[in-house]
């Protein structure tokens, strides 16, 4: 039996992927950066809930957009005792922001907003006209704790 | 129910209340076919019936925005506080930018927007048109990312 890698996985995944309907100038290398992106965010935000002794999971998600086709991406599941959350990647191309990453709560999938703003990730709790804080570590736990409380 | 939920569920009974209709209208026609005379008693032609079975997806698709508009000039006021009422154009990408909703969703709201416009005002502009299907389910998406409840 053989095992692939993290990498083999994703690029088995990435051979499905379709051409873009609506392609942007550049749409692959936008497509990478945008992956790479999401991956650094889903491997910091593992290593801070593993930090704070939570368990988590990593499974690929497939998306397709309109401007850079089908890609994937991780998304990452925590639970401990306060119960269980997902930060869930959503799309490259939102409006009013450069890149968009769900943090829910579940069962209810109440949630927050991890915005990309040129090269930095902040947290929205309400909308985009709410306060915004920089995505750190102490930012992810605080939020943790909130959405866990909301249930 | 949420008002997220509320408003979703206007959306998606608009559709469903399409696919009844689209029965009776099948009802209706053959009916129709094997007695032409069938609407007469309500002083009605049988092409009627045909022009019904044409127009119906477009009727329910104005609907169906219809719902959707309440819905997001509901939030505007109630959840936002905003006291203005700007053009719908407007208010589609101040909600989507306020929510951070997907690029494809919200063109395809702006695309449902144009082809309602188009029915309702005739200005004999070429637009896309839009099934009711395709309608209901990426408005129900962009719905989906108002806050839940106000």
């Amino acid at each position: 039996m053989s095992f692939c890698t993290w990498t083999e996985v994703r690029e088995g995944l990435l051979s499905s992927s379709t051409v873009p309907r609506n392609p942007v100038d550049n749409w692959e290398n936008v497509r990478d950066l945008w992956v790479a992106d999401v991956e650094r965010l889903v491997s910091d935000t593992e290593s801070w809930a593993h930090h704070q002794g939570w368990g988590t999971l990593r499974e690929l998600k497939a998306i397709t957009e309109d401007r850079i086709g089908t890609y994937t991406v991780p998304r990452l599941l925590i639970h401990d005792l306060f119960g269980r959350l997902l930060v869930d990647p959503y799309a490259r191309f939102v409006a009013g922001g450069d890149g968009l990453v769900d943090l829910c709560v579940i069962p209810s999938w109440d949630s927050e907003m991890i915005i990309k703003e040129g090269e930095g990730w902040f947290l929205l709790q309400d909308d985009a006209e709410g306060p915004r804080q920089p995505w750190t570590e102490s930012i992810f736990v605080e939020a943790v704790h909130r959405l866990a409380r909301s249930q | 129910m949420t008002r997220r939920e509320h408003y979703i569920l206007r959306i998606t009974g608009a559709h469903k209340e399409y696919q009844a209709a689209e029965v009776a209208v099948t009802l209706l026609m053959d009916k129709v076919r094997a007695d032409p005379s069938f609407l007469a008693p309500v002083d009605l032609r049988s092409r009627v019936a045909t022009q019904l079975r044409e127009n119906l997806e477009n009727t329910y698709v104005v609907r169906l925005y219809s719902e959707f508009e309440a819905g997001l000039r509901d939030a505007w006021k109630n959840a936002w506080g905003r006291t203005s009422e700007p053009p719908t154009r407007d208010l589609l990408d101040s909600a989507a930018a306020r929510r951070g909703i997907n690029q494809d969703v919200l063109d395809f709201a702006h695309r449902v927007r144009v082809f309602r416009n188009e029915l309702i005002h005739r200005k004999g502009d070429e637009v896309e048109p839009v099934t009711i299907g395709i309608a209901s389910k990426r408005l129900c998406e962009f719905f989906g990312r108002l806050p839940k409840d106000w």
